[in-house]
């Protein structure tokens, strides 16, 4: 298997900060990995990948964040075909409103219609809630790691 | 009243929060916490309701039909000098404006910016004498943030202080009812430091290319992005504004470290709790202590419909101290439960701090720096506070390091 594409879209910088929480864990773990920017990734690299795990915020009235949106634009128009790619995807929001972590379903959604396979639930960090979205981003890894043979 | 439902507007509703009264501009927590206890929801005789309690506050602020201009435009309020930046514009030239800096105070981005800050602190600590005194809040509130952020813009290094001057006479406009000096001394304010802006972005346009943020601004105005004027208000704002509520925080935090030296040793022992004893700090310092908005459209809160146009005003200062969310809200209590979140000292909503993780950061560092060296802090005479109705900010504090 490749290693594991950690790719983060972000408004503010959290996504950021939870993709190298996430690859420091995978690290400790052992499994190869490679974080991006999602706007610096080319869509049609998706196609040779193996996993990836998609973090983002949502931003606004449950809208894509600055470096999501251009990243999604780009998978609805080059339908890369993701038959082969199996995912992941964590979400930063705000319970209190109602399109709490919106762009981590839109993304998924998008990924999934293109071919590629979701793996465990959606993890979901509420900024509302109180705890650090490391420790919940950590919390929602190890789940993931339990549940499903990455190497 | 009757469109509104079950709310007071009274002339005894503008006696709960007297904003002019100095003595609740000193101290308004009495005040804070009757209208917690027994008026979550009211309205002032001139229309504007008032929210304090947290979970209204942590849940209305947010909401987006808010803005933070009133229906009849800023006129000649001092702060229409912020009209064309992040403070006063809303949606998409809100995030159009933001995005041009944003990248740059990160979580990530800011640790670069928070290495510099630790210099600063360092380099001041290093200039204390046999006497341990220093005036901590120029030279480990102020000037470190200042710093930090010249690093960022790429400007030359600069004496904080008047900026912080300048701002407090800012924010004395934004209380209840200005006086016409306070107005006159706000536009000197803005003034000085949109002067200050100008004469940055000359200097960075005839001598451009590092690539800081300055020049990306420039650039990005250059190219369109920006108008002039939504540059020279952004520059003025993270400028003029870089050790405003830093400096406020950390000398608000050395005194709470004077009053609670088991506060100060567990920083220095334990970095497992440095993150809450900061987040502690932060509630306790508030720098602004209410906000403002108006609604767009009518908004429902308590079974109370208020009306589009209206302006709500939501006590942030009492939000803070809500027993039901912090218990012995008095109290220096670092162990509070995770759901009792300090995020409201930011901002809430569209208008959260764009600065927040860089004032985080560097705060961090400076205590990080100051508890390596030293095992406790006390005051050495009064501390000189700057409050209005709105805002609470420091102009001195000395300290004895030892």
């Amino acid at each position: 298997m490749g290693p594991i594409q950690i790719l983060f879209g972000t408004e503010s910088g959290n996504a950021e900060m939870v993709a190298d929480d996430i690859a420091d864990a995978l690290e400790g773990r052992g499994l190869e990995h490679e974080v991006s920017a999602m706007e610096n990734f080319e869509v049609d690299l998706l196609t040779s990948a193996d996993f990836a795990i998609f973090i983002t915020s949502t931003y606004g009235d449950g809208e894509l964040p600055m470096t999501t949106a251009p990243f999604h634009d780009a998978l609805v128009t080059a339908k890369p075909d993701l038959r082969s790619l199996r995912f992941a995807a964590f979400g930063l929001g705000d319970r209190t409103y109602d399109t709490y972590n919106n762009a981590v379903t839109v993304l998924a959604s998008t990924l999934t219609e293109l071919g590629a396979t979701q793996v465990g639930e959606t993890g979901r960090h509420d900024a509302s809630g109180g705890e650090s979205y490391s420790d919940t981003a950590l919390g929602w890894l190890k789940q993931l790691l339990d549940d499903v043979a990455l190497d | 009243m009757e469109q509104h439902g079950a709310v007071d507007a009274t002339a005894t509703s503008d006696e709960l929060l007297p904003w002019r009264d100095p003595e609740f501009i000193r101290a308004p927590w009495p005040w804070f916490d009757r209208v917690l206890r027994d008026h979550p929801l009211f309205e002032l005789s001139d229309g504007t309701f008032v929210v304090s309690r947290y979970h209204d506050v942590m849940t209305y602020a947010k909401d987006r039909s808010l803005v933070s201009v009133p229906p009849e435009g800023m006129g000649d309020d001092p702060w229409a000098a912020n009209e064309n930046s992040v403070l006063l514009t809303e949606g998409e030239r809100h995030s159009r404006i933001r995005r041009t800096f944003s990248g740059w105070l990160t979580p990530k981005a800011v640790r670069t910016w928070a290495e510099t800050a630790a210099r600063t602190a360092k380099e001041a600590l290093d200039r204390i004498e046999d006497d341990g005194l220093i005036d901590a809040h120029r030279n480990l509130g102020v000037q470190p943030a200042q710093d930090a952020m010249a690093h960022a813009l790429g400007v030359e290094r600069e004496d904080g202080f008047p900026y912080i001057r300048a701002t407090n006479q800012t924010m004395v406009a934004m209380g209840w009812q200005p006086t016409d000096d306070e107005v006159v001394r706000a536009r000197e304010g803005f003034g000085f430091m949109m002067f200050q802006a100008e004469r940055l972005i000359a200097e960075k346009r005839h001598n451009p290319g590092d690539g800081m943020l300055l020049d990306t601004m420039i650039r990005a105005a250059d190219e369109g992005q920006l108008t002039e004027r939504e540059l020279k208000e952004s520059i003025q704002i993270l400028w003029g504004s870089a050790a405003h509520n830093p400096g406020h925080h950390v000398s608000s935090a050395l005194v709470d470290f004077a009053n609670n030296p088991h506060a100060f040793t567990a920083y220095k022992k334990d970095p497992s709790v440095r993150e809450a004893i900061l987040n502690e700090t932060i509630r306790r310092a508030l720098p602004e202590v209410l906000l403002d908005r108006f609604t767009t459209a009518p908004l429902e809160i308590h079974g109370v419909t208020i009306p589009p146009g209206a302006k709500i005003r939501f006590i942030l200062g009492a939000a803070l101290r809500d027993p039901d969310v912090f218990r012995n809200p008095d109290e220096f209590d670092w162990e509070r439960p995770k759901e009792a979140s300090m995020a409201l000292a930011f901002g809430v909503g569209t208008h959260n701090c764009a600065g927040q993780a860089i004032a985080r950061a560097t705060a961090t560092a400076v205590l990080d720096v100051i508890t390596e060296r030293f095992e406790r802090v006390e005051v050495v005479g009064e501390p000189d506070w700057v409050f209005s109705d709105r805002h609470r900010n420091c102009e001195g504090l000395t300290v004895r390091l030892s």
